[in-house]
């Protein structure tokens, strides 16, 4: 799985979860979530911001809209931030610009 | 027969008419929001509880001059973040008027608040710390960006500021972000090899 299409799926996953009710359980979404940390993990390796995300196992506690959206929103942050560190504006500015 | 539900600019024109509940309803959906986004800037509950009453003061009083267009929630966006950049500048707090003398009943519900966040447990601590070394402007940007789940446009709207400059916002911060969190991290890995 690209880059591109990690960020496209958490984009659109917190999207709806903005429309969730904030006590709504979605520990269903969590292996979609542990899914995607992996596939930017296997794209990037070496990544140290990347390496600190860790997989969340789906027993441990409540698992609600605000959390996911923590969650990938710092997914996000990790991938889009790579752009940037390797010094690569225009694909920075890029991805930043996937509008909602 | 399932019940209407009033759009933002109906309530603001039924509160301009003098209907106190239906700006008691628009408190109710917008405070939470407002509430995080007055916290993103004062990083004082207190304080940012006071913010919050002072922003909804505001739009009581310009209750009036508010033009029903459906942009409700960038006009109130751009209240907040003036208001929450004057309360920077003044570094301390501001007497407001209490939601009693306001004469509005707030529910006690919170509304969904994605920028929380910030404060989370659940971000990464790193990055929590990480964050809040950023320059307000850019970690504002960011929270709305990334918890906000506002666009760019958006956020250029509530911080008055051309949409080039919301890009730069966000693309400074997050290399400021990463970093920080790589040199913290290369640090620690140095002292725990010593």
């Amino acid at each position: 799985m690209t880059d591109e299409m990690i960020l496209r799926m958490a984009d659109e996953t917190v999207q709806i979860l903005s429309k969730a009710p904030w006590h709504l359980d979605c520990k269903h979404l969590l292996p979609t979530y542990n899914a995607m940390l992996v596939a930017a993990r296997d794209n990037h390796p070496d990544d140290s911001f990347l390496g600190a995300l860790v997989p969340i196992n789906p027993n441990n506690g409540d698992v609600n809209a605000p959390i996911l959206t923590v969650l990938f929103a710092q997914l996000r942050m990790a991938l889009e931030s790579l752009a940037g560190a390797n010094g690569s504006r225009g694909e920075e500015i890029r991805a930043l610009s996937v509008e909602h | 027969m399932r019940k209407r539900i009033a759009s933002d600019d109906e309530l603001m024109s039924a509160a301009a008419g003098g209907d106190a509940s239906a700006f008691a309803e628009l408190v109710r959906r917008h405070r939470g929001w407002v509430r995080s986004l007055a916290y993103a800037f004062v990083q004082n509950e207190e304080q940012a509880e006071d913010l919050t009453q002072e922003i909804f003061c505001r739009v009581y009083d310009r209750k009036d001059r508010y033009d029903p267009e459906g942009k409700f929630v960038p006009w109130l966006k751009r209240i907040a973040v003036n208001l929450a950049k004057d309360a920077l500048r003044r570094g301390k707090r501001r007497e407001v008027l209490s939601w009693d003398e306001l004469d509005v009943e707030i529910a006690d519900e919170r509304a969904f608040d994605p920028m929380e966040a910030l404060a989370s447990d659940a971000l990464h601590a790193d990055l929590r710390d990480a964050l809040q070394t950023l320059p307000d402007e850019q970690r504002l940007a960011l929270a709305m960006h990334y918890f906000g789940n506002m666009s760019l446009q958006d956020i250029a709207w509530a911080m008055k500021c051309p949409v080039g400059t919301v890009k730069s916002r966000l693309f400074n911060g997050l290399r400021r972000v990463r970093r920080t969190l790589t040199e913290q991290w290369e640090n620690e890995g140095e002292n725990d090899d010593r």
